[in-house]
């Protein structure tokens, strides 16, 4: 006892000479700050005069964008002074929320995720901010869990200045869904880590705006690639996949393929997936032998799967959603045999894939800002900074509109048409969704031997992929009339 | 010598609910406070001196030691408690999850059978609730539209069936025998609810539940709402009182948490109280006494399912959608942290468990943020140690949006801490919160003297 | 997995046998980590929630230990070398003088370790200094004027230099011990050296993976378990559970690149289709880590038996038979309680390291699904009985068959069972048995007195 009591004293004593000591160097700090400002507003002023009397000096000379960038910087600051604003936007900053999993099992992903959307927001700021307004992204941790994930919305959605105008990250299918009825009724959006067709239903989704395609259109166009590779007319097909809205969206859109195309299912493994070991899924699959299969799983799952049935004897070509494959699974004794039978599918262009402007602007600022990034997932960089051209488009557009409310912010990106730039084909998301709905992905081939080794992780490796098909939209996929989810979770 | 504990004159006074007048004022205090506690009820605010007039020697322009402590700023609030802020959600989580580890106690630490099974019980209890309080109109999923006045006394019901159903095992096995296979039950109730998604509801998304609205029947507009975005002003004619939705579901859940609390502290004194509590010290023992060992341990499961399938249905309600495999095994575990850190065989132990057990992980996550945003003081020279704020930089704990390298991020370290705080507790305080009460109750019962 | 291809008409006495194969494979894993719980369980009373973890953070170990890819360019006729091998070769691969210098110097560090860990009075001190002068010397490393801390190596010098400089300062004089140690490894090095050969290396990387586990295992004991002694059951359960989900983020935080490959020999190598790490029998596939766990999960049961009958087995089942009495005869209490503790956290890791391996995983790597494999032998530790070593052999056993085979028969009634029933049916299996025998099948019943 006596021990406690001389530790709580000692402690106590600490903590208060901490407080005193933080709170002197506080308020001198502020003294500083203050001049600073000050200092630093006159600069600006200073700066500003300059480069007025510069653009005079300077006349015609120069071509006429960079007047008309002066303008619009001009003209958006008198516009920051009339935009409206409700919560999340101040005179100066704009906060933007995640919520993403950056300690579950797919923070590996989705921390390279944010650290895209951070880089992309730091040169924006660079550049002046949106409307004159610094973004400040609020990260939280939803460690891919629902009730986490309803916490981080609480405080995200909160109706006062600690709020925010737009969520630019919800990592999971089942964890953006738990907070769909909310975003309608709070008038947020949202980008979702999921790309689950239910999304572009008006009644459930509305304001979650997905990009690219979705897993329905990625199983159609998937099945349809495979038919073509197989050489065959009508190939048999199996369906393998996880339960719930990723997986069973992915095997909606294999069926409806194999029911335009007349394939005959010989297992239908619709969220057949469940638990730790796969042997009945690999025991039937072998003794099913179709000659090709659409797989929507995790990358593990693959790799149990997959391993499992060619150890069986099964030699199907395969494919299957983009988050099924991950290219660490080279690195496993089933390289080989990915390297022969399966084909990686995605929504967008990966690092470096083509020569696209906005890809040599991703590349080089994301190894300029990022110097000990995570390389060896690299391909997910894009899906980060595509997102964040989305959420600048869109504030841009509100601030445009001159509001920038929540309710404002749904109405631009009702609005707009986002130019990916040569990273995922562009998309708008104004009318029926059977119109605006992409229906394009990307069909890689895996090429072990291209593949280099990623470690350290912090130098750029080739992920061993060649790419077969850019923006490939099947027959099926183009005339499917998307008028309501493939797969349907809600009652 | 009045008041003194463990000093009894009569049989009655022993079992009284609060045998002390002490305890009976601190209950009546903490209900008080948790009543209070969504409100923000600022007595007074004046103008409180922040900083000493500069013209003061030494002192001049430093903070009065008043001022350091940010909420006083706004002026002196005599009573300020949580108002409708985001704690309330964490705030109702607990009252909710109180419930079961009350359930639990009683299975545990009354009657001495640990279980690791009562997440099924609180998901059994959720199925229940969706199932008799689902939109009847639905098709992917059975509903039958019933009001909050059956489903929630039936999902108590429903999952007491299960629990007696159960109890027969318990008969059987004694210690971590039962604890594991009762943690069987977890994976084979996650399973069913995977094979019938028309109750369940989506594998990995779940269904939406039914909220907390009171109706008579059937009828669209509620009677009474509480989950509902509608702002009552001026309750008591006070504009303090005006609640939101948040405050009418924490209010919601406080009083069913009393009222069950209430019905369990009786049970512990009852008859069947002091049956369990014999079963618990000796079974044989309790057996040569004429109690019937299978019948109670029956009871026992049955009220400790009770009180977590209401439980259930209140959680998977406050949290509108849920999937069967939350009730997962993270959650029994929860419910046995909680138990052993509050105390086991105690209603209050069961209520300061859970209080430190789910707001635990938000404090550490608090902590952590706080620090990261220090960059003054000794507590940013601490924060500086700690993080490792930009490539190149060393510390043990990086900031979210840095590359993982072999530092974890803050939100990983939150998750360490949780563990290792558990870990610390049980070895500095074996008999959890209640033990630091005891400690502190003799110390105060000697004193002055020593002994 | 390439070269031969089945045919897809297999006898169904191939499917039978190959599945009966499997079972075993998976009932090894699951038996290899049940004996660690039973050996816990007996010296200690305390089911160790833990396991998991420890097995995943061994298994870790082994990746760490074994860190060159197998397609990194290789000079001519060189293959890379396993770091403890040649510190001093920065790219893996070491020169003549290099590998030298390598060997003398592990082997003198090797043995002042084994003086320091066996010096009786001083050696928390001499392994506490240890921890804390290396963490200090990573983090001066980042600091201006100290970057020749930088290298690993030269860091682990100095934090060794420091933990013998606090032991010499606590009274501890270099016994003969070193001389023991630094011979032994010397022979040791200078013979895998002479031999290079891949599996040699392998299991020698295994065999240092699985100590630093048992050592990691020691050190858990120490600091959360011993305080504990006499507190009730649940309460020490609690506390493992606080280690795992502390420890269990460390282990999925490393690999949060997803893979982490461990290299067993008998893989193949993934860049050549020709090597397939397994043969057709029968027309059906058999991986060599199929036998290699069987093979290990008998190494482990032999070397459990041989220890029980060892001066430190007796003493051991002493302790768990009566732990006063045993206290009373003269036997530390607190050694048993570590060597328990480092005997089944070494078989945590061997068991994470097969549960990397086909058939529980295809992926040959460290995953984040590895750590479950301990959950997954639980109910294999309660049918054959918390404190019985032939219980954990054969409920490991019989809870890897039943699960294989109700996957590979019942896989056509999915429909009506349910996707994924197999992973329930280990539970059922339990759940029967134990209500026929409530002390699973070799558990010792609880005398019940009043």
């Amino acid at each position: 006892m006596t021990r406690m009591r001389w530790l709580v004293a000692l402690v106590a004593a600490l903590s208060l000479f901490a407080a005193a000591c933080s709170a002197a160097e506080d308020a001198a700090d502020t003294a500083t700050d203050a001049v600073g400002d000050a200092a630093e507003a006159a600069g600006d002023a200073a700066e500003d005069a300059a480069e007025a009397v510069e653009d005079v000096v300077d006349g015609d000379d120069d071509a006429m964008e960079e007047e008309d960038a002066m303008e619009e910087e001009d003209a958006m600051e008198e516009e920051s002074a009339e935009i409206a604003t409700d919560y999340g936007v101040t005179e100066d900053a704009i906060r933007i929320g995640l919520s993403a999993d950056l300690s579950g099992p797919f923070s590996a992903l989705t921390s390279v995720i944010v650290d895209a959307q951070t880089a992309y927001f730091d040169r924006v700021n660079e550049n002046g901010g949106i409307a004159g307004r610094e973004v400040e992204l609020v990260v939280l941790d939803n460690a891919y869990d629902v009730p986490t994930q309803l916490d981080n919305y609480a405080e995200l959605a909160d109706e006062s200045e600690d709020g925010v105008v737009m969520i630019s990250q919800s990592t999971g299918s089942p964890h953006t869904s738990a907070i769909a009825g909310d975003l309608a009724d709070d008038d947020l959006i949202a980008i979702p880590l999921s790309w689950y067709s239910g999304w572009a239903d008006q009644e459930f989704g509305s304001n979650v705006f997905e990009l690219y395609t979705n897993y329905c259109f990625e199983g159609m166009n998937g099945v349809e690639f495979l038919v073509e590779q197989s050489g065959e007319a009508a190939p048999t097909l199996a369906i393998v996949s996880r339960p719930g809205e990723y997986g069973q969206d992915g095997a909606a859109g294999a069926r409806i393929a194999a029911e335009a195309l007349g394939l005959e299912i010989v297992y239908d493994g619709e969220g057949a997936i469940a638990g730790d070991d796969f042997t009945p899924v690999i025991s039937q699959l072998v003794a099913a032998q179709p000659q090709i299969v659409w797989f929507t799983g995790s990358p593990t799952e693959l790799a149990q799967i997959f391993g499992g049935a060619a150890a069986g004897g099964l030699t199907a070509l395969w494919s299957g959603s983009s988050p099924s494959y991950n290219v660490a699974l080279l690195d496993t004794p089933v390289g080989p045999a990915l390297d022969a039978f399966y084909f990686h599918s995605t929504y967008a262009a990966l690092w470096n894939a083509n020569d696209s402007a906005g890809m040599q602007d991703m590349v080089s600022e994301i190894t300029a800002r990022i110097p000990e990034g995570n390389y060896a997932q690299s391909d997910t960089y894009v899906i980060g900074w595509t997102e964040a051209m989305f959420a600048e488009a869109v504030l841009e557009q509100a601030a445009a509109n001159g509001d920038m409310t929540r309710a404002g912010v749904v109405a631009a990106a009702n609005q707009v048409t986002v130019d990916f730039q040569g990273l995922a084909p562009d998309q708008s998301w104004t009318g029926d969704p059977n119109d605006f709905a992409v229906r394009a992905s990307y069909i890689y081939d895996v090429v072990l031997a291209d593949a280099t080794p990623t470690t350290p992780i912090t130098e750029a490796g080739s992920s061993g992929l060649s790419l077969v098909k850019e923006n490939f939209v099947g027959s099926v996929a183009a005339g499917f009339e998307f008028t309501e989810p493939c797969f349907v979770s809600e009652g | 010598m009045r008041g003194r504990p463990k000093l009894f004159t009569s049989y009655e006074a022993d079992s009284a609910i609060f045998p002390t007048s002490l305890q009976k004022w601190l209950a009546a205090a903490g209900i008080l406070l948790l009543f209070m506690l969504p409100f923000d009820i600022p007595f007074f605010t004046g103008p409180v001196p922040r900083a000493f007039p500069d013209s003061w020697p030494l002192l001049g322009g430093r903070y009065t030691l008043l001022g350091q402590i940010p909420i006083l700023q706004d002026g002196i609030p005599l009573v300020r408690f949580l108002g409708d802020s985001n704690w309330l959600r964490p705030m109702t989580e607990v009252l909710i999850f109180a419930i079961a580890a009350i359930g639990l106690n009683i299975l545990a630490g009354v009657a001495g059978q640990v279980s690791l099974g009562h997440a099924f019980f609180m998901g059994a209890g959720a199925c229940t609730a969706a199932v008799l309080g689902g939109p009847e109109d639905s098709e992917l999923f059975w509903g039958l539209g019933l009001p909050i006045w059956i489903w929630l006394p039936a999902s108590g019901i429903v999952a007491a069936l299960v629990g007696i159903l159960v109890s027969p095992t318990a008969v059987r096995l004694r210690g971590l025998y039962l604890g594991i296979v009762t943690l069987g039950l977890v994976f084979i109730g996650i399973h069913l609810a995977r094979v019938f998604p028309q109750i369940a509801g989506d594998t990995e998304s779940g269904r939406r539940y039914p909220e907390f609205d009171i109706r008579a029947w059937k009828e669209g507009s509620p009677q009474v709402t509480i989950s509902s975005e509608e702002t009552v002003t001026g309750w008591f004619g006070l504009n303090a009182f005006t609640v939101t939705e948040r405050q009418k579901v924490y209010l919601f859940c406080l009083v069913v948490l009393l009222a069950m609390a209430f019905f369990g502290k009786n049970l512990m004194r009852s008859r069947t109280g002091r049956a369990l509590q014999a079963i618990r010290d000796r079974d044989i023992a309790a057996e040569v006494m004429g109690v019937n060992e299978a019948k109670y341990k029956m009871i026992a499961f049955a009220i400790s399912s009770f009180y977590a399938g209401i439980a259930g249905a209140m959680w998977a309600s406050f949290l509108g959608k849920v999937a069967g495999n939350q009730f997962s095994l993270f959650i029994s575990v929860e419910f046995i942290a909680i138990l052993l850190i509050g105390g086991a065989g105690t209603m209050s132990g069961a209520l300061a468990g859970t209080f430190f057990v789910i707001l635990l992980p938000e404090l550490v996550e608090k902590a952590t943020e706080w620090l990261a945003e220090q960059d003054s003081g000794i507590s940013g020279a601490i924060g500086d140690f700690l993080l490792t704020e930009g490539p190149g930089d060393f510390g043990p704990i990086s900031e979210p949006n840095v590359a993982p390298g072999w530092a974890l991020n803050v939100f990983d370290w939150n998750v360490v801490i949780y563990g290792v705080l558990i870990v610390v507790f049980l070895i500095f305080e074996p008999l959890g919160l209640f033990g630091i009460w005891i400690k502190i109750r003799n110390y105060w019962k000697g004193w002055p003297f020593s002994y | 997995m390439l070269s031969v291809l089945a045919q897809s008409d297999v006898g169904w006495f191939a499917t039978f046998f190959n599945t009966i194969v499997k079972g075993l494979a998976v009932g090894g894993v699951y038996a290899i980590i049940a004996l660690g719980f039973v050996i816990i369980f007996k010296a200690t009373q305390v089911l160790n929630f833990a396991q998991g973890a420890l097995a995943a953070t061994g298994a870790l170990f082994l990746s760490f230990l074994v860190f060159d890819r197998p397609n990194q360019d290789a000079p001519q006729g060189q293959t890379p070398a396993t770091w403890w091998r040649a510190p001093f070769a920065g790219d893996g691969f070491p020169d003549y003088g290099e590998q030298w210098a390598s060997i003398v110097l592990i082997s003198v560090l090797a043995g002042v370790a084994l003086a320091l860990i066996t010096g009786k009075s001083i050696s928390g001190w001499a392994i506490g200094s240890f921890f804390a002068a290396f963490l200090a010397c990573r983090w001066l490393a980042t600091r201006e004027g100290f970057t020749w801390l930088d290298e690993p190596i030269v860091s682990l010098i100095v934090a060794f230099a420091v933990a013998v400089g606090v032991g010499v300062a606590r009274g501890w004089r270099p016994p003969v011990q070193i001389g023991i140690g630094a011979a032994a490894t010397f022979v040791a090095l200078v013979v895998i050296a002479a031999i290079d050969n891949e599996w040699i290396e392998w299991l020698g990387n295994l065999v240092i993976a699985v100590i630093l586990g048992a050592l990691f295992g020691m050190i858990l004991e120490r600091l959360a378990i011993r305080p504990m002694v006499g507190e009730p059951l649940f309460s020490m359960a609690v506390i493992t559970l606080g280690l795992e989900i502390a420890i269990r983020q460390f282990a999925n935080d490393s690999v949060k690149i997803l893979n982490r490959p461990i290299l067993a020999p008998w893989e193949g190598d993934p860049l050549d289709p020709a090597s397939d790490g397994g043969f057709f029998a029968g027309g059906v596939f058999y991986n060599w880590s199929w036998f290699a766990i069987l093979f290990a999960a008998a190494i482990s049961f032999v070397a459990v038996f041989l220890f029980y009958r060892s001066k430190l087995g007796v003493a051991m089942r002493a302790v768990s038979f009566d732990q006063e009495a045993a206290m009373a005869q003269g036997i530390n209490v607190g050694q048993v309680f570590a060597i328990a503790w480092a005997f089944g956290a070494g078989l945590a890791v061997l068991g994470g390291v097969f549960a990397t391996q086909p058939p529980i995983s295809q992926e040959g790597s460290v995953t984040v699904l590895t750590a479950l494999v301990a959950f997954r032998a639980l109910p294999a530790v309660i049918l054959g009985g918390l404190d019985s070593v032939q219980g954990a052999a054969i409920g490991g056993l019989l809870i890897g068959l039943a699960e294989i085979f109700a996957g590979q028969y019942l896989a056509r009634f999915t429909d009506t069972l349910g996707a994924g029933y197999q992973t329930i049916v280990p539970y059922v299996v339990m759940l029967g048995v134990l209500l026929v025998r409530p002390y699973g099948l070799f558990g010792t019943p609880e005398v019940r007195r009043v």
